[in-house]
């Protein structure tokens, strides 16, 4: 066999920054301390001024300090875990229901011509207002604030299965048909794996309102967990401890979306690629 | 001795849309030698990829019989379909497209990786195997869904204006690697074109379709040995073709 000429596979080739893109790498990175600084600087600045009264925001020191103390207390993990615990909860079966339900509109015109208005209203619905719902329905316990986690978190996902099942290209469809695809086939093989960026989109922000959930249901009424515990300091007027916990929810919210980010990029390694491989576009 | 491999009878494909019926193909009757290679050749409208599409069983006629590779069409492995657009998933390296073809018809895993990395070789893109589509121009990228169509070892190729959307360099060359693996692997060809030059250049018999209705005009044969090289083309006897072919293209459209 006589194969034609072709160009040799090219590898990558690193060269040595230059100083420009070396300068253009840290620049952000820089910025974002300096704009940390300026922040905080301003932060004390309104405190000790008293342009803002220390009810209601402590000057930085104290809350750091408060911060730091909240880790050397046994008590806060067992609230910690009961949040994380919910969240994560939570954020699976919401996920799996999300994909599922959205796997099915995506798929059956039909159901989504059923189901349409249902969407709408929900969609429309502020899901907190279920809070009070579910704490009477499912108990003051951990229960209700899965629930509330899966409630909101879910419909992001639907919406976003949804619609990325059905932007897939016919043509594709077409392809698969004449390999002699079955219908599992064509989704498994072509239509999830096409709405994968889609469905991640979708996943972070569950992620985010999953996190909401649980602490909305925690407000309303809990023993434990961080909303628990904020909403105690917060009666106790020790707001230097309600400002070290929002901290806390506001660390662990970005530790959870930079793992589904790492997870994402992961996945979903061609999305940044140009989803396309058309000629002429490619 | 040679055996049928296509055969259609007053083949018609119709429309209903909001405003009427319309006739997209009407009453196509024609038939393919085993091994030919062969072209429909029409301008946009003139039903030759409704024609394809309906000998790869992917639409249904309105009416008229029709028969490939011994049966009816709809898809299966003895059938491979090409499109103008490569159609590669992204989300797969060059060898795992490939062996998608595999996968879908659950066809023994060993053998048909060293077909695919055969194949690979076949049309030029050896060690290109762990790339990923996008990293392909759009020339090999076409040689990668060659191969992808070639995988199941199927006895017919039907072509969409495979490379349609390419430079013509590029299109040129592939045409003739296309002849060249149709010859080694002794396939039948359907190639829907647009381009008189590229069904003379290809083609043992050219099919001219017609717009509105599209119907099937008249045939071509062009009687050059293959393989043929570009110097073929620039002989007074594929002249002579071009102007053929032309001549019943215009003389069908008053």
């Amino acid at each position: 066999m006589t194969a034609m000429k072709t160009p040799e596979p090219q590898t990558m080739s690193t060269s040595a920054l230059p100083r420009r893109s070396l300068r253009r790498r840290f620049r952000g990175p820089i910025g974002g301390l300096i704009l940390f600084l300026l922040l905080t600087a301003t932060w004390q600045w309104v405190t000790t001024a008293g342009i803002v009264h220390r009810v209601i925001l402590p000057p930085p020191n104290e809350v750091a300090a408060a911060f730091f103390t909240t880790f050397t207390e046994g008590f806060f993990y067992g609230h910690l875990w009961i949040t994380v615990q919910e969240v994560l909860i939570g954020f699976v079966v919401g996920i799996i229901l999300g994909f599922s339900l959205g796997a099915l509109l995506g798929t059956s015109a039909l159901a989504r011509e059923i189901s349409y208005p249902y969407i709408v209203a929900f969609q429309g619905l502020p899901k907190i207002v279920l809070a009070p719902i579910f704490i009477t329905a499912f108990g003051f316990g951990m229960m209700s604030k899965v629930m509330m986690a899966v409630a909101i978190s879910f419909f992001p996902l639907l919406i976003n299965t949804m619609s990325g099942l059905m932007t897939v290209d016919a043509e594709s469809v077409q392809l698969m048909r004449s390999l002699t695809a079955s219908k599992q086939d064509i989704f498994w093989k072509l239509s999830v794996k096409h709405a994968m960026p889609s469905i991640f989109a979708g996943v972070k922000t569950s992620l985010t309102l999953a996190l909401v959930g649980a602490i909305v249901g925690e407000f309303v009424g809990a023993r434990a967990g961080l909303g628990f515990l904020l909403a105690s300091y917060s009666y106790q007027l020790q707001v230097d401890r309600v400002w070290a916990v929002t901290m806390v929810l506001a660390l662990l919210g970005i530790i959870l979306f930079l793992f589904i980010e790492w997870v994402d990029k992961k996945v979903v390694f061609w999305a940044k690629r140009g989803v396309t491989t058309d000629v002429g576009l490619a | 001795m040679t055996a049928t491999m296509i055969r259609t009878d007053r083949i018609g494909k119709t429309y209903g849309t909001s405003s009427g019926e319309v006739v997209a193909l009407e009453e196509v009757t024609l038939e393919i030698e085993t091994g030919e290679i062969t072209s429909l050749l029409g301008s946009s409208g003139c039903g030759k990829s409704t024609f394809l599409n309906v000998l790869a069983g992917l639409i249904p006629q309105t009416s008229g019989e029709a028969e490939v590779a011994g049966r009816a069409p709809r898809p299966r492995r003895e059938v491979g379909l090409m499109f103008q657009r490569s159609l590669l998933f992204p989300w797969r390296t060059v060898l795992e497209n490939v062996l998608l073809p595999g996968e879908i018809m659950r066809l023994p895993t060993d053998e048909t990786r060293q077909r695919a990395r055969e194949l690979l070789d076949l049309v030029g893109l050896d060690g290109w195997d762990k790339k990923y589509p996008w990293e392909l121009s759009g020339g090999m990228q076409q040689r990668v869904a060659l191969a992808r169509v070639l995988l199941p070892d199927p006895d017919v190729l039907l072509l969409d204006e495979p490379f349609g959307a390419l430079d013509e360099m590029t299109r040129e060359a592939l045409d003739l690697e296309l002849t060249r693996i149709a010859n080694l692997t002794k396939k039948t060809v359907v190639l829907v074109t647009h381009s008189v030059y590229e069904a003379v250049m290809i083609s043992d018999r050219v099919f001219v379709f017609t717009p509105r209705p599209g119907r099937l005009a008249g045939i071509v044969s062009v009687p050059f040995g293959r393989p043929r090289d570009l110097g073929t083309s620039g002989t007074p006897a594929f002249a002579e073709k071009v102007a053929e072919v032309r001549a019943l293209m215009a003389g069908s459209e008053s």
